[in-house]
């Protein structure tokens, strides 16, 4: 077995381990045209790929809406890199990704908001 | 049409010219790019300052220039002058309301991009007032 493999089936494991601490969660990624000028808009196109996702820290504002921000970590071996392009959805309740933190090939831990 | 969108549409028909005649891709502020390469603009419109009338406004096109960093600024100089040619003294008008006019422009000295090390960053500044009727 390859060391990618071996990790990738180890990552595996610790997100079954954590039960339902890891939830089932779709990735919808977002590929677009460049910027048309004529228009002013952009043609995008999403993708929804199935990811497991701990949340891990949830930061709360509302001086001036109601916002929630969820640090929370996700096995993207299967699904690539995130941008922030990107959307979170878990039960159907979308989030964006703000900022991604980290990530290895493996795991990305990345921020994501959405307004409560 | 209000004003506002009017200038935005005169300056997207200028920067239209400059994506045509150049091999570097060009992105309005608040676009997230994907693969824009390591030579390419972003540009902001801000009409922040006072018009000579209610449906006039004036206000700064900055433009900023990306390049890779350690090859010097012959790259920036190239750009800023290929800006100015389709920039400086023009007068733009595509829509219904008004005419905007463009100034002379100004480059700062660059530094590093904060967020991408590979990039250095020049910001290219251009005043503008959009005359509305």
């Amino acid at each position: 077995m390859s060391y990618v493999n071996l990790i990738n089936s180890n990552v595996s494991l610790a997100f079954n381990l954590v039960k339902d601490l890891a939830v089932d969660a779709l990735i919808v990624k977002a590929s677009r045209s460049d910027f048309d000028f004529t228009t002013g808009a952009t043609d995008q196109t999403f993708t929804s790929l199935p990811a497991k996702a701990i949340f891990v820290e949830e930061k709360k504002s509302s001086k001036e809406v109601n916002t929630s921000v969820k640090t929370v970590m996700i096995k993207t071996r299967e699904s690539g890199d995130i941008s922030t392009l990107d959307k979170l959805s878990v039960s159907n309740v979308i989030w964006n990704f703000t900022n991604i933190v980290r990530s290895n090939g493996y795991i990305t831990i990345a921020e994501v908001a959405r307004e409560v | 049409m209000g004003k506002y969108l009017d200038l935005e549409k005169d300056i997207f028909s200028v920067i239209q010219q400059i994506v045509d005649s150049s091999a570097y891709k060009v992105y309005p502020a608040n676009f997230v790019a994907t693969n824009p390469g390591n030579k390419f603009l972003r540009f902001a419109v801000i009409p922040a300052g006072k018009g000579i009338n209610l449906k006039s406004v004036s206000g700064l096109l900055i433009i900023d220039i990306f390049t890779p960093v350690g090859d010097g600024p012959r790259d920036t100089s190239l750009i800023a002058d290929a800006l100015d040619s389709k920039l400086v003294g023009k007068s733009i008008k595509t829509g219904s309301i008004g005419t905007t006019q463009l100034g002379d422009s100004t480059l700062d000295a660059g530094r590093t991009d904060k967020d991408s090390p590979s990039l250095f960053r020049s910001t290219y500044t251009i005043p503008f007032n959009f005359y509305g009727v």
